[in-house]
């Protein structure tokens, strides 16, 4: 261990890779093909041929995510994107400081929300700085184009960032590989299409370049870098709550390299000056805060960077010290810091100084802790655990290819390969326990299998033209650099191994490495096309002669209530639609998508699974003005209130468990049915009532009967009631989206002879009776009995 | 220019009250409420009584109570059957005391002994109004109108008829002043003879109207002018529905099956010009999928048909807001002689029939450089201070010509005319500009 200490430290000042030394062999022609690069290529045209290529990635990472734009419009996409837009333009249209300080009091009615201090803002600055720009060279654009536009602009500089790291780690045929792969795998694709305007269409390209600058500071032990890392670390702070990811990677790689003894002065110096660079820059964001010291998650990076000073205090002793005194200082300063650094944190802990893990960490270790016990993170489907179908789905074939990109890297080790490695390994991991971060294995495995093609090509490519000219045809990106490296590097590197395959076999290899390529680029393309490029608020359906027609309710709606009712009106709905209503009908609305408050939620969900009149009651608390349900009955969507309403029953039991119980909507047998075998509470509910009102009257065609549910093909089980405490406002074209007034309770009538007759309306005075003195009190408990007596 | 205008009106107001040898020996009188405007067609004949000396014009009156419910005027001189020659009518007051005065020039003096026959035009909005103002889905929508039985004038009246022509046969109710008959859904009033002058008698009409009962509430208008050879043009929209307001709920199932909703607008058509290009429907968040459009073939010169359907079903008290935009070749519009340039272009367009456009804003972009703006607008408007227009890669800015006209209807459709002079040299200033940026740039770098 010393020894590869003490060489380190006199190879420092150079930048050349610490295990050149450790294995001469092996990686001098790596280090030729470098200085080649640069030395003999006087011409430039190697340049000019690698930036066409990144441009030409660009190019077709951008125009492969402009499906929905072209098919559809364009627009912002889903419901997160929603809300970033709608701060984007806030921000636009008022400024900047007016954008921190912004307090939306259109969600989450009546707590309102503090929107500069919980969200991060690097995606509405990096719109915001790009439409500020155009706007000061007098190009007009609107900022929704900037934002629908965003992400695929994005993509080609992740594509850029990926081709830079994988050079870092490789070689620059694999960095162009890499780019290629990155500019077209439907795993990022799925988070960065036209439209998505989401963190993660720009959190992926500051993920990977700050890892491009933290290889490289590692590499080159310069602060210069480890600043760089450390703003690019910044700007994905403020970009995503996945730089969580970052600050435990980096610390990881770097106490792997302390264990493995491939500690070195660069690496003291890289992670010393990231880590407080990056960690008060972090603090700045005010979502963020005093997190990074005070949470658990960044608390792994706080130790290494502890124990980092630990051990190169005890480098610099040891160069003081005798071999004898120094173990015994070394024994007994370890078990005291040791002992310290624990006590401390679990001191810390206890004191609620440093918070617990939070409960989307727990459910990153254990699968089934969100199950039981937050349900509403289990309800995102987006959180479920990945099946296998969609790693293939979304990765293809580099999903097969990168582990033996990680063997190569481990084949032949250094710094950085290390780093890449661990990345594969915990993104591997994490991948499988949550859909959504597949998203942060994508990039990794398109490095390792770009490393794995690559170093493959290079092999069998070598001296056999028939193979060249086969994959020339197949990815003319990538044929430029095979054409440039493969005749420099390949004499040096595995001269012996070329002469015992014959070059018939090395051109079959070659061959179906192409075919394997070409059905990769045609799999990204079909995904997509089908799976990734609906902006899911307007649909499409075709009818029989191929004839395509749009279904525009969501937006039908929402522009309803947009024009149509009070400004201040407050809408009720299923968090699902909370930031649409903001973003689109421009609304209040009680619950959305930034699920923060539980309670809140909980409360909502009982309110839509409760009977009317219970219903009404908290509404009124509430005071909700409309109330919005997704209906797809009618025309078969299938994303709809009902299908979901278990969530809201299961969320609303959480905090319910009195009122609401889960297996009151279930038949005797377990069923959740809507039809007439149903359960009594679940036909009662508000939830149904205000998706089924008048549905039963309707006969969509011949051969079923009225009432028949598309969705779910039954005929539903409870038809012709009427609503007492609510109307209906509008109904889109298609049924889709529903909305209904909640009426004031409604005057007391003096005369008698009325009262009497408007008995059987049930409970309409109770609430108000109960309140109320003189006469009348009596009349309402006797109407409220009856009203009892007529439910069942 | 105006103010010389103002002073003419006024004396000429004197004058017309000095015209009292006038007399209105005939006057057929059409009132239309089949829309949600009233329009009024007088068909008057008109007599010199005086010994001697031709006048010049004629003095049209508009009862006190509808003086500020004017939206348009206009007359024509009327030969047989036949519409001749446009006459000029001047506003010359417009007071709810004393009711409006318009000044109808003949096209020739009338002189003494002489009649001629003219026929004024006019458009009322806002004097049909919803009665009862709230009803539910399935009612119908039953409106008033309130009007005078007697031609309202400045002269005496001979003899004179008044058909009020109504937009559907079905009447809960209207006055009668005898002879009044009445047959499918037209009432004719008259004949009356010898009128005095002002003399007023309240007509009243109580029956159903499901026309659509649109206004626009505010209409921006944007004529952007490159000439590079395109004019881009954007109308963004304001509409209410001001029939009666729905009452109650909205039931879907009862609209799909057609019950009720009559006075509910469903869809409008939407006239431009006939090379009418690119053009877009679409509103704050995102395109309107619901609109057709239909081109006509190109050589004859007949308008493109848009057919808008809102997002949703407007009833009576909702809104909707759009944006219709398109690009129109620069050739038809802009005429030149050397530097001397002239655009005539069409001030506000046609939005839907029988609109009421309740205030417009119309702004026109003229290229970047243009200088001596000169403004012919073919009626009164109000001019608002030019602004300046910032757009791709624009240095000095563009000068905005901004015009304001408030309840503007179909007759307004008419063409505004401004001349400026343009250097052309200045069209390739933005491309030097851009190789010049470029090329230092680049320099520099190397």
């Amino acid at each position: 261990m010393s020894n590869v200490t003490r060489r380190n430290v006199s190879n420092a000042a150079k930048s050349s890779t610490s295990t050149a030394a450790q294995n001469p062999q092996k990686h001098e022609p790596e280090s030729i093909v470098h200085s080649k690069n640069d030395a003999h290529d006087p011409t430039g045209v190697k340049t000019i041929l690698i930036v066409a290529c990144l441009g030409c990635i660009w190019l077709t990472g951008f125009a492969s995510r402009l499906f929905s734009v072209i098919r559809y419009e364009s627009i912002i996409h889903e419901f997160d994107p929603w809300f970033n837009y709608r701060a984007t333009y806030h921000m636009v249209t008022t400024s900047f400081y007016e954008f921190l300080n912004w307090f939306d009091e259109r969600a989450w009615y009546p707590l309102g929300r503090i929107v500069g201090g919980t969200v991060y803002p690097g995606l509405m600055i990096t719109s915001g700085g790009i439409h500020w720009l155009l706007s000061n060279l007098n190009i007009t654009i609107h900022i929704r184009e900037i934002c629908v536009f965003l992400a695929p602009f994005f993509s080609g500089l992740t594509a850029v960032a990926t081709y830079l790291l994988t050079k870092e780690l490789w070689s620059q045929g694999a960095g162009l590989f890499a780019a290629a792969f990155i500019g077209i795998v439907p795993g990022y694709i799925s988070r960065s299409v036209a439209g998505s305007y989401d963190n993660e269409g720009i959190a992926i390209f500051a993920l990977m370049f700050t890892y491009y600058l933290w290889i490289k500071s590692v590499k080159t032990g310069r602060v210069f870098w480890a600043i760089l890392t450390a703003l690019s670390y910044f700007y994905m702070v403020s970009a995503w709550g996945g730089y969580v990811f970052i600050i435990n990677l980096i610390p990881l790689h770097v106490f792997v390299l302390m264990i493995i003894g491939r500690y070195s002065d660069r690496i003291y110096v890289a992670y010393s000056v990231f880590y407080i660079i990056g960690t008060i820059l972090s603090m700045q964001i005010p979502f963020v805060g005093f997190q990074p010291i005070r949470t658990s998650e960044h608390m792994a990076a706080a130790g290494t960077f502890a124990l980092i000073q630990a051990y190169a205090f005890l480098n610099y002793l040891k160069t003081k010290l005798s071999a004898k005194e120094f173990r015994t200082f070394f024994i007994f300063a370890v078990t005291i810091a040791a002992g310290v650094v624990f006590a401390g944190v679990v001191v810390l802990t206890y004191l609620g100084y440093i918070a617990p893990w939070s409960g989307r960490f727990y459910s990153l270790w254990d699968t089934g802790y969100a199950k039981i016990h937050i349900p509403i993170i289990t309800s995102v489907s987006e959180h479920q655990p990945t099946t296998w179908t969609s790693f293939f789905f979304d990765l293809h074939i580099l999903v097969c290819i990168f582990p033996a990109g990680v063997w190569f890297c481990i084949k032949e080790i250094n710094d950085e390969r290390v780093f890449i490695v661990l990345y594969a390994v915990f993104a591997s991991y994490f991948a499988g326990v949550m859909v959504r971060l597949i998203l942060t294995l994508t990039p990794v495995v398109c490095i390792l299998a770009a490393i794995a093609l690559s170093k493959t090509l290079e092999y069998y490519l070598f001296d056999d033209n028939v193979g060249q000219d086969k994959s020339e045809d197949k990815e003319p990106k990538d044929k430029s650099q095979y054409d440039e490296k493969v005749p420099r590097s390949f004499p040096h590197s595995k001269p012996q191994q070329d002469k015992n395959l014959s070059p018939n076999l090395k051109t079959l290899v070659v061959i179906a490495l192409a075919v394997l390529l070409v059905l990769f680029a045609v799999h990204c393309t079909w995904v997509t096309s089908n799976a990734y490029s609906s902006p899911s608020i307007v649909l499409a359906t075709y009818s029989e002669s191929g004839h395509r027609q749009i279904i525009d309710d969501f937006r039908e709606a929402y522009y309803w209530l947009r024009k149509n009712t009070r400004d201040d009106a407050r809408v009720m709905s299923w968090w699902d639609y909370g930031y649409q209503i903001a973003g689109m009908g421009n609304r209040t609305t009680l619950v959305d998508n930034n699920t923060w408050n539980n309670s809140h939620i909980a409360l909502v969900g009982k309110a839509m699974s409760s009977n009317e009149t219970e219903a009404y009651k908290i509404m009124r608390e509430l005071d909700v003005d409309y109330v919005l349900v997704i209906f797809g009955g009618l025309i078969g969507y299938s994303g709809d209130d009902i299908n979901k309403f278990l969530w809201m029953v299961r969320i609303a039991e959480g905090e319910h468990p009195k009122d609401i119980r889960e297996s009151d909507y279930f038949t005797e047998q377990g069923e959740f049915r809507v039809d007439s075998g149903g359960s009594q509470t679940l036909l009662n509910c508000l939830m149904y009532k205000l998706s089924y009102y008048r549905f039963g009257e309707i006969q969509v065609d011949y051969r079923t009967p009225p009432g028949f549910d598309r969705t779910r093909n039954v005929e539903i089980g409870n038809k012709n009631f009427r609503l007492e405490h609510l109307e209906e406002a509008f109904t889109s074209e298609h049924w889709i989206v529903r909305i209904f007034r909640v009426k004031e309770p409604s005057n007391r009538v003096a005369n008698k002879d009325l009262l009497r007759k408007i008995r059987r309306k049930k409970s309409v005075h109770s609430k108000k009776g109960k309140k109320r003195q003189g006469v009348i009190k009596n009349k309402p408990v006797v109407v409220k009995g009856k009203s009892a007596a007529i439910k069942k | 220019m105006r103010f010389l205008c103002l002073i003419f009106a006024i004396v000429s107001a004197i004058q017309a009250d000095s015209n009292a040898d006038l007399v209105n020996a005939k006057v057929e009188r059409t009132i239309d409420l089949t829309s949600h405007l009233v329009s009024i067609t007088n068909l008057i004949t008109v007599e010199n009584k005086a010994a001697t000396g031709s006048l010049k014009s004629y003095t049209y009156t508009i009862e006190p109570a509808h003086a500020k419910n004017v939206a348009f005027i206009g007359a024509h001189s009327v030969e047989g059957k036949k519409q001749k020659a446009k006459l000029n009518v001047v506003e010359v007051s417009k007071d709810s005391d004393k009711g409006g005065l318009y000044r109808v020039d003949f096209a020739e003096g009338l002189a003494a002994g002489q009649s001629t026959q003219i026929q004024v035009e006019v458009v009322l909005f806002s004097l049909v109004s919803p009665f009862p103002e709230e009803i539910s889905q399935n009612e119908k929508q039953l409106v008033v109108f309130k009007g005078n039985h007697y031609f309202y004038s400045l002269y005496p009246t001979k003899s004179q008829t008044t058909s009020v022509n109504l937009a559907s046969d079905l009447t809960e109710s209207y006055s009668q002043l005898k002879p009044t008959s009445k047959s499918d859904s037209t009432i004719t009033y008259g004949p009356y003879e010898n009128i005095k002058p002002f003399e007023q008698s309240e007509l009243s009409v109580h029956f159903e109207n499901n026309s659509p009962f649109l206004a626009v509430t505010n209409l921006h208008r944007t004529i952007e002018v490159s000439l590079w050879g395109n004019i881009a043009v954007e109308e963004t929209i304001d509409m209410s529905h001001t029939g009666a307001k729905l009452k109650g709920s909205f039931s879907r199932f009862d609209y799909m099956r057609r019950q009720g909703g009559q006075s509910s607008v469903k869809s409008f058509k939407t006239l431009l010009p006939s090379s009418a290009a690119d053009v877009y429907y679409r509103d704050e968040i995102g395109n309107i999928s619901t609109s057709n459009l239909r081109v006509p073939s190109k050589s004859k010169g007949e308008p493109v048909e848009l057919e808008l359907k809102p997002r949703f079903p407007l009833f009576g008290g909702w809104k909707t807001h759009y944006t219709v935009g398109y690009n129109l070749p620069v050739y038809q519009y802009i005429h030149n002689s050397g530097s001397n340039f002239a655009l005539r272009i069409k001030m506000l367009d046609h939005v839907y029939d029988d609109q009421l456009i309740e205030n417009a804003v119309i702004r026109i972009i003229l290229p970047e450089h243009a200088s001596n703006i000169e403004v012919v607008a073919p009626y009164k408007v109000d001019r608002k201070p030019d602004e300046k227009h910032f757009t791709y890669l624009d240095t000095v800015g563009r000068p905005v010509v901004v015009i304001n006209k408030k309840n503007a209807v179909e007759n307004h459709v008419q063409d505004i005319k401004i001349k400026f002079t343009y250097n052309k040299i200045m069209l390739i200033q933005k491309p030097v500009l851009v190789i010049v940026f470029f090329f230092s740039y680049f320099w520099l770098l190397f």
